[in-house]
């Protein structure tokens, strides 16, 4: 029940309202326990006074009972109105206190509910905000989204209702059957006499209503990614006609769902009726043992309905038995689903926060894997790079480039050698600040949708308008924004796909260029754009680049020939390392071989 | 750039017609006859079963009970052995029996047929969705969120399928036992009845009244509960930039905002539905108050006005009269609150295809690549055209590149000719002939397209690059990665391939949406900025590859660097949705006009930076 556990801690510091609220609830209870015993006083201390002319009057036995009579005024011939009137007045004060405490009782726990699942969805966004990369690359997004949305849904039913029903369930059932004893132990015992196989029959349910249901759950989910990865990539379906192979790929896996489901569904109309009729059958059990006390005279009339009462209410939580288990069956699968996020190990983000970095990256036999796989992807790296260095990182694709700045970022950790910034291994320092230090142009560009400026502006969005231009200026996307109508304020849509590639490339540019840290790193930042255009940028950046330590990762000799140095990666090693003077001179070298392609091609254009 | 603004997702009010929309709903249900009338018969019996115990333990009491007690009683009074007759009891038993058994069979069969037609229904809205989502075209995309969509498909469909089956269940149970229940009364005793119908008015009233409150409540908190998931997706998907910018705080705390707006609305609606109960209850109560002093002083009248039974089934009537009032508003409410995800679902379904079939169109047979453009004119959106009055011919066999600034046009020529979009003026021709006259499947099983952004699904490496061809051979995969200088995959053939590629380098993934277009064989070749991401020499290699690719074939290249487009028999430079220029490469140059710029500029830069840096090499020397 460990996960029991884990749905308590969820309610964090609001447990002492729910008690609380279960404290009112029990007393509302209460309150409706004494309903059926007014009915019960009517029939046998007045009707049955009344009725045979104020001679004969049935005993009420039961304390209750008892008291309930004592309310009333006593009883004479001539007063049976207001008798009667202050009969219908004690219940509806009854009713009146059941209603009030039941409702400050339900207000209490949706306060607390709510309260508790706010603090869930901010630590779930907290939490995958600082969960590692390599967590975010496995896990599939729509399944995370699932999770967030529609199991927090789940938990949130839970402790906001079934919870508050489990107590009102075992409080009824427990009440009803105190009222029961106090007036015949016996027949007490003969109402709750099956209890125990529908608490065995809900207990079979429930185990089985888990597994199918987790097996429901894990269709559905197959079912959510298939849809999402077809939307994803739904441009590529439709270039090369793929629409009838998706189409059917995902009918098969809507009729495995369906197919899940109706089992779901058989299982329920399995139980059901099976429930209902134990239920039934202790009721008629009930009626029939209550008819022989009170045609043995060993119970009144007015008991036997008060009693029939109690009945119902103490068998209605075995039939209700079954739908908290299954919800909670269905809980305790979403509270797993969100262990799985909450328990991932995240990010650690301790260390240095404070210091003036100057910019010197130093790389010592850095050994590197991903996680989960079994290639190095970096063998042995070593190279230093003093503050205000401009490094070209140069490399056939695959070679590793974006893996050395994902390292230098601490999305992954070395798995071998160190790396050190200005003398300080990185991981002595705090990986927000770390990355604070460094601005990275990604090479995929992703954009928020929201408008251009609040993209460019992201990093700070209090950001002044000029700083925000200076930058859309350097990254040459200003005049461009200029001649859109809504100019900064143009939405950019989801995930940008309303500008054209080379335009998106230079939003996020502008974006990391808006505050300048010591290291700028600029991976394939510019390939969509078209080489005036490049040139553009690279001159304006000049400005920026200043005593700044700056890598370029780039495929064009045109863009890395400002560099003070090119160091060369192929299949994860660095294979030349120098000036691009230097390079040059190394025949047969990488550098040199796509120099002799950029010069042939550079002199058919020339002459 | 206006139309980004309509971008954001049409809003779905749900203010429109409730009634249209369960019309439609119930079509679908409808559809399975025998489920739906076996659905709505079983819960009608169980209703009238339910209204029926209250009748039993009346006559139970009256004909079993009483009498019997009175004997009993009296018997002992004259100091006589109380004779016990169970007979009566036993046939009372019987009938409670019998009613339960007949309510059990009808819970069976509608529990089933519920469920059967809530899964099938669900799974036919679905089927419906995701077939027309494959047809609908590139421009629906532009402006519709994927999130958004899929929303649709999971969450929404769950919503209005749950409103036919177990929604339904509630009214058609509530109406048979409400009617049933005041049939009885009228027949037992007018004047009761006549208290409790009273209560109805009064307890419909409050069930409207609170029920559209929370519904209100609840309204806003669903819509941002979709901002919520919005902001998820949003994050989730931009987790790298966030770490990169060191975001995840800020993020985390401007979540927290929107978060607690949810938190506020969900309590309101919360607090009206834990006020709705004990309102109704308390209204009950005084219905069964009333019927208390009215019945019991009927049953002391003389004449006997009714009897004791009769006073405990009004009784038990009076308090339970209000289950299927709460049931009825609860299926209006759900109604209601599931309008918006009707109007989504529908509206998807009804969405037409901008670019359609027209009926009887043709099938391309081989393509031979003969591509032209009369007087084209094309806009995303009629304030900003992209192209106008465009006249461009590609012979068959021929290889263009089309160069020029970003933003000018390019993507959206070769969009055109994919008929991904449609010219909204002129006509593009393929082989002498209207394409729009045409099937879309029949072009684009001949084209083979490297977009711009590379997309790769989940699956293996093999699985991407065979995916309009699935039966090709490994062999064959084998080729077109090496034709693309991707042969270093040959051994990793069947590593997985994390949704949208993620655990490959950029230019892997170009290299492999290369391949997958060139094992498609197509007839029509359009390459995106296919390469961009890809190294010099590793293009320097592929060179080959590609000359042989657009050997035989009419092919389009867009591509920023020379190495790229200058093995194109023609090239075309693009500016402002105009072909500025064309020709081959050295025509242009010779033209000393854009395209002379375009490459020299930096070149020139260059080459000076470059023989200044010699000759302070040679000084310093
Ligand atoms: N998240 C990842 N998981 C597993 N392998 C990866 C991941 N990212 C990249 N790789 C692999 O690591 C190698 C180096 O990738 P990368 O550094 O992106 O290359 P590039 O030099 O082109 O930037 C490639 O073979 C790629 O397939
Ligand atoms: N899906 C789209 N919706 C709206 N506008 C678009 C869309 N795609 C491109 N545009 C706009 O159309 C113009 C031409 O874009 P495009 O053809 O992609 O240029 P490129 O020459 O860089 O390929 C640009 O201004 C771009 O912002
Ligand atoms: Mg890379
Ligand atoms: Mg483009």
């Amino acid at each position: 029940m460990k996960n029991l556990k884990k749905l308590f801690a969820i309610l964090h510091k609001w447990k002492s309202y729910y008690l609380l609220s279960a404290v009112l609830l029990i007393v509302s209870t209460f309150f409706r326990m004494l309903e059926p015993k007014v009915l019960q006083v009517t029939i046998d201390g007045v009707i049955s006074w009344y009725g045979s002319g104020g001679k004969e009057a049935v005993a009420i036995t039961d304390s209750i009972g008892r008291f309930i009579f004592s309310l009333l005024p006593t009883l004479q011939p001539q007063n049976l109105l207001t008798v009667l009137t202050a009969i219908v007045l004690v219940y509806l004060f009854i009713a009146l206190l059941r209603s009030a405490t039941m409702f400050v009782s339900s207000a209490i726990a949706a306060q607390s509910t709510e309260k508790a699942i706010k603090r869930l969805r901010d630590n779930l966004f907290a939490y995958l905000q600082r969960l590692p990369m390599s967590f975010h690359i496995t896990a599939t997004t729509g399944e995370l989204i699932q999770r967030c949305t529609g199991d927090v849904d789940t938990v949130r039913k839970f402790i906001g209702t079934q919870v508050v029903d489990v107590v009102l369930l075992s409080t009824v059932f427990l009440f009803s059957f105190g009222m029961m004893l106090n007036m015949n132990v016996t027949y007490a015992l003969i109402a709750v006499c099956l209890v125990p196989f529908i608490f065995i029959q809900s207990y079979i349910f429930f185990k089985r209503e888990s597994t199918v249901w987790e097996a429901h759950e894990a269709e559905q989910d197959k079912l959510t990614s298939l849809v999402e990865e077809n939307l994803g990539g739904i441009r590529v379906v439709k270039a090369f006609a793929r629409e009838q192979a998706e189409i059917d790929r995902f009918e098969k896996q809507n009729r495995a769902k369906l197919s899940i489901g109706l089992k779901h569904v058989d299982l329920h109309a399995q139980f059901w009726p099976l429930s209902d009729m134990l239920f039934h059958l202790q009721i008629t059990l009930s009626i029939l043992a209550g008819g022989y006390f009170t045609l043995n005279n060993q119970i009144t009339v007015g008991e036997l309905t008060a009693f029939y009462s109690y009945i119902v209410m103490v068998s209605w939580p075995m039939r209700n038995i079954g739908r908290v288990l299954s919800q909670m069956s269905m809980a305790l699968v979403a509270i797993e689903r969100l262990s799985a996020i909450m328990d991932a190990p995240a990010e650690d983000y301790s260390g240095i926060t404070n210091a003036a970095v100057k910019g010197q990256v130093a790389f010592r036999n850095v050994w590197f894997k991903y996680p989960g796989t079994d290639l190095y992807v970096l063998k042995d790296v070593s190279f230093t790079v003093e503050p205000g260095e401009q490094v070209a990182l140069m490399g056939p694709t695959g070679a590793g480039k974006s893996t050395i700045i994902a390292l230098l970022s601490r999305f992954y950790e070395p798995e071998k050698g160190e790396i050190f910034l200005d003398g300080i291994n990185i991981n002595k320092y705090s990986k927000e600040f770390l990355r604070s230090n460094i601005g990275v142009v990604l090479q995929k560009p992703f954009l928020f949708s929201t408008t251009i400026k609040r993209n460019i502006a992201y990093v700070n969005p209090e950001a002044e308008e000029e700083k925000l231009i200076e930058a859309a200026q350097a990254a040459s996307i200003h005049e461009i924004i200029h001649i859109f109508p809504q100019g900064y304020d143009t939405m950019v849509g989801e995930k940008g796909v309303s500008l054209s590639g080379g335009q998106k490339q230079r939003v996020t540019l502008a974006r990391t260029l808006l505050e300048t840290p010591a290291i700028l790193v600029l991976d394939d930042a510019t390939s969509a754009v078209d080489t005036e255009t490049e040139y553009d940028i690279q001159m304006a950046l000049q400005q920026y680049t200043g005593n700044k330590t700056v890598f370029i990762i780039a495929h064009r000799v045109t863009s890395v020939q400002h560099a003070s140095r090119i160091i060369v990666l192929d299949k994860g090693q660095i294979v030349q390392n120098g000036t691009p003077a230097q390079l040059q001179q190394e025949e047969d070298g990488f550098y040199s071989r796509i120099y002799q392609v950029q010069v042939a091609i550079e002199n058919e254009i020339l002459n | 750039m206006e139309h980004i603004q309509q971008y954001q997702e049409k809003e779905f009010t749900g203010k429109g017609a409730l009634w249209p929309f369960l019309k439609r709903l119930f079509t679908y249900s409808i559809k399975h006859k025998r489920w739906f009338w076996s659905f709505v018969i079983s819960v009608m019996v169980v209703a009238v079963s339910d209204a029926l115990f209250p009748l039993i333990w009346m006559y139970f009491i009256d004909n079993a009970i009483t009498p019997a007690a009175k004997m009993y009683w009296e018997a002992k009074q004259q100091g006589l052995t109380p004779q016990v007759n169970y007979g009566q009891l036993w046939f009372y038993i019987g009938l409670f029996f019998a009613n339960a058994v007949v309510q059990v069979i009808g819970v069976f069969f509608f529990i089933r047929f519920a469920g059967y037609i809530e899964e099938t229904v669900m799974y036919e809205l679905r089927r419906e969705m995701f077939g027309r989502l494959q047809e609908l075209s590139f421009s629906y995309y532009d402006k519709s969120a994927t999130g958004w969509l899929l929303s649709r498909i999971t969450s929404d469909s769950q919503r209005v399928t749950e409103l036919l089956s177990w929604g339904f269940v509630e009214v058609v149970w509530g109406i048979t036992m409400i009617i049933a229940c005041l049939g009885a009364m009228l027949f037992y005793n007018w004047k009761l009845a006549l208290i409790v119908l009273g209560s109805l008015p009064v307890l419909f009233g409050i069930s409207i009244k609170i029920r559209l409150l929370i519904l209100n409540y609840s309204r806003k908190a669903r819509k941002l509960n979709s901002e919520i998931t919005a902001a998820y997706s949003e994050h989730i998907n931009g987790i790298e930039v966030n770490k990169i910018t060191t975001q995840e705080t800020r993020v985390s705390h401007e979540f927290t905002r929107l978060s607690d707006q949810m938190r506020i609305a969900s309590y309101k609606a919360a607090y009206y539905t834990a006020m709705y109960f004990p309102m109704v209850i308390l209204v009950g109560s005084a219905a069964a108050a009333l019927v208390l002093l009215a019945g019991a002083n009927m049953v002391l009248a003389v004449p006997v006005g009714i009897s004791i039974g009769t006073l405990t089934a009004f009784f038990s009537y009076a308090t339970q009269i209000f289950l299927p009032i709460v049931d009825i508003s609860r299926f209006y409410a759900q109604a209601q609150g599931s309008l918006s995800a009707g109007e989504r679902i529908f509206s998807l379904i009804d969405e037409q295809p901008e670019i359609q079939d027209q009926p009887g169109a043709g099938v391309f047979n081989q393509i031979e690549g003969d591509i032209l453009f009369e007087n084209v004119g094309f806009y995303y959106h009629p304030d900003k055209p992209v192209l106008q009055n465009l006249n461009l011919h590609i012979k068959a066999g021929q290889s263009v590149a089309l160069v020029g600034p970003t933003g000018h046009g390019k993507s959206t020529i070769a969009n055109l000719i994919c008929r991904f979009y449609e010219p909204t003026e002129g006509v593009i021709y393929i082989d002498g002939e209207n394409y729009t006259a045409k099937t879309q499947q029949s072009l684009h099983q001949q084209l083979g397209v490297v977009l711009q952004t590379p997309h790769l699904f989940e699956g293996t490496i093999a699985g991407n690059v065979k995916y309009a061809r699935p039966d090709a051979a490994d062999k064959e995969v084998i080729e077109a990665l090496e034709l693309v200088g991707a042969g270093f995959f040959t051994n990793r053939l069947s590593e997985k391939v994390e949704s949208g590629g993620e655990n490959l380098s950029m230019g892997e993934r170009q290299l492999i949406s290369f391949a997958r277009a060139i094992l498609a064989q197509p007839r029509i070749l359009i390459m995106d900025e296919a390469t961009s991401s890809i190294d010099t020499l590793t293009e320097a290699r592929i060179q080959q590859g590609i000359e042989h690719m657009i050997a035989g074939r009419t092919s389009v290249i867009i591509a920023h660097r020379l190495s790229t487009i200058k093995h194109c028999d023609r090239i075309l430079l693009i500016q402002n949705g105009k072909i500025a220029e064309d020709g081959n490469h050295m025509q242009l140059m010779n033209q000393r006009g854009q395209y002379y710029r375009l490459y020299t500029k930096q070149l020139k830069h260059e080459v000076a930076t470059r023989n200044i840096a010699e000759e302070e090499e040679l000084l310093a020397e």
